[in-house]
């Protein structure tokens, strides 16, 4: 029995579904031709796509102000007080930072801030809902390379995945397709059972000076007695402060898991004791994608995984990857780095 | 026929705005999180306006000019254009029917083309997509098409009508 012959308009749906699918596969294969044409054509388009933008700035300002004028107003308010936190912290943080620095250096181990990076602005959002990848307004005429990390002050955004002449592509970290070599830091706590409590003990050595109040000169201190009430008596006190060390808990392999959602940690053995706080760093082994050290995030929440050995770890990336303006390329490669 | 009556080239015409318009405020407006996709809201008209030969022709292009400026899989667009273009072009709604019609036509081919190239994305490794992500980014792509609808059926009536005409 012969097959009714399809009319003019079967065929050529059935032709076009055929060449797509074609296309598909040639793409999921891999092929210059298609990733030359797309990165030609983000050449040719951006000076049109940029005029565009710039015509229609004020819509898209005031789309912005009247949909999050509340959420901006309170953010700006939260941001004010962690600002004054930070300052801060970040004094605190110089002297320990700077004994870091000339420690790894003493270590012969990369860090961060010796590599050269490229700053560059977010051009726009991506043009399609299932599109994960953010446009940057630098290429390979500025150094850059496909898999060179992309940070912000605050931490890790994701790599470079494409890159044309003047203008990348960045995987963002909350994309399912990548996979960042995580540690998280946090402290030890004694395993259920367990008689020892391991703790690092500072002692501040011995420097207060004391002086004896005139009103009290029979007081006694822990030094010898004296009769001259404004004599300066030097006391030799011992502070003792007890800090729970930091230390790595387990390394694992952080994956996106879309765009609005946190992130995941993989192979997190479920013995660790991993808690909601404990700060989320890039672990660089040899050959790495990322270098040591890149701020991730902080863990969000940790449950045992049911039926495995292992826990379901989630983090809040610290960088606000859903609005971000300027970002900062590394450039680091695996070879030059690992 | 005159050179500017020509489909294409008034096709060619209309591309550029609906190129710069698609990445200026479609893709920077987001009700909800999500844009709206003019080239397919193009290939879905270009179905009701043309019949499904052309709807499946202009859809195959229009997708392929989105696969040339996403990072998505090369083809996933084309295949999605063709396809919705093709269908909705079987659908006995045109360029002369009411408004309440067409609009709820475009609406609704969105939302099928949407779910379809979401699934396809799922395929290719967007676990994330699957559960509420898929509901909101269908119905309110279906939204913000049935809002442009009116205004790119004279977009398409500019570009396709003569071509109808001489045929007839």
């Amino acid at each position: 029995m012969a097959l009714p012959t399809p009319g003019p308009s079967r065929r050529t749906i059935i032709v076009l579904a055929l060449l797509s699918i074609t296309l598909i596969t040639v793409d999921l294969r891999g092929s210059e031709l298609i990733d030359g044409s797309r990165a030609a054509t983000t050449e040719l388009t951006s000076p049109l796509a940029g005029f565009f933008r710039f015509l229609a700035r004020p819509a898209v300002n005031a789309w912005n102000g009247v949909r999050s004028y509340e959420e901006l107003e309170l953010e700006n308010a939260q941001l004010r007080d962690k600002v004054e936190a930070q300052e801060g912290a970040a004094i605190a943080a110089e002297a320990k930072s700077q004994l870091y620095d000339e420690l790894k250096a003493v270590a012969g181990l990369d860090l961060l801030g010796n590599y050269p990076y490229v700053t560059a602005q977010v051009v726009g959002e991506p043009a399609s809902n299932l599109q994960l990848a953010v446009e940057i307004d630098k290429g390979a005429r500025d150094g850059l390379a496909p898999g060179m990390p992309v940070v912000t002050a605050g931490g890790l955004v994701g790599r470079l995945s494409q890159v044309t002449p003047t203008h990348s592509f960045i995987r963002m970290l909350y994309d399912p397709q990548i996979g960042v070599p995580a540690k998280i830091i946090g402290t030890r706590r004694p395993a259920p059972g367990a008689t020892t409590t391991p703790t690092a003990t500072t002692t501040i050595p011995p420097s207060a000076t004391t002086t004896a109040a005139p009103s009290s000169p029979t007081s006694s201190t822990a030094g010898a007695e004296t009769d001259d009430p404004s004599a300066e008596t030097t006391v030799p006190a011992t502070t003792t402060t007890t800090v729970p060390p930091k230390s790595v808990l387990d390394t694992g392999l952080l994956k996106g898991q879309g765009y609005d959602r946190p992130l995941a940690v993989d192979l997190v053995g479920a013995g660790e004791s991993v808690a909601v706080g404990d700060a989320v760093t890039t672990y660089a082994s040899s050959g790495s994608l990322f270098p040591e050290d890149i701020p991730i995030g902080r863990v969000k929440t940790v449950r045992p995984r049911p039926g495995s050995t292992y826990l379901d770890v989630l983090v809040e990336p610290i960088a606000d990857l859903k609005r971000l303006s300027f970002v900062r390329v590394i450039k680091y490669s695996p070879t030059a780095g690992g | 026929m005159a050179v500017v009556e020509r489909p294409l080239v008034r096709a060619a015409v209309v591309l550029p705005i609906l190129f710069g318009l698609q990445v200026s405020i479609a893709a920077a407006i987001r009700p909800f999180g999500v844009a709206g996709d003019l080239f397919l809201a193009c290939s879905i008209t270009a179905g009701l306006i043309g019949g499904p030969v052309r709807g499946a022709r202009y859809g195959f292009g229009l997708g392929l000019l989105t696969d040339l400026v996403t990072r998505l899989p090369f083809g996933m667009g084309a295949l999605t254009g063709a396809l919705v273009g093709y269908f909705v072009g079987l659908v006995p709604v045109g360029a002369q029917s009411t408004r309440r019609a067409y609009v709820t036509v475009v609406a609704v081919a969105t939302a099928a083309a949407s779910l379809f190239a979401s699934v396809l994305a799922i395929l290719f490794g967007r676990d994330d997509l699957a559960g509420t992500g898929l509901v909101r980014i269908t119905l309110v792509m279906a939204l913000l098409h049935a809002v442009v609808a009116l205004p790119l059926r004279a977009v398409g009536r500019f570009v396709l009508l003569p071509d109808l005409i001489d045929r007839h």
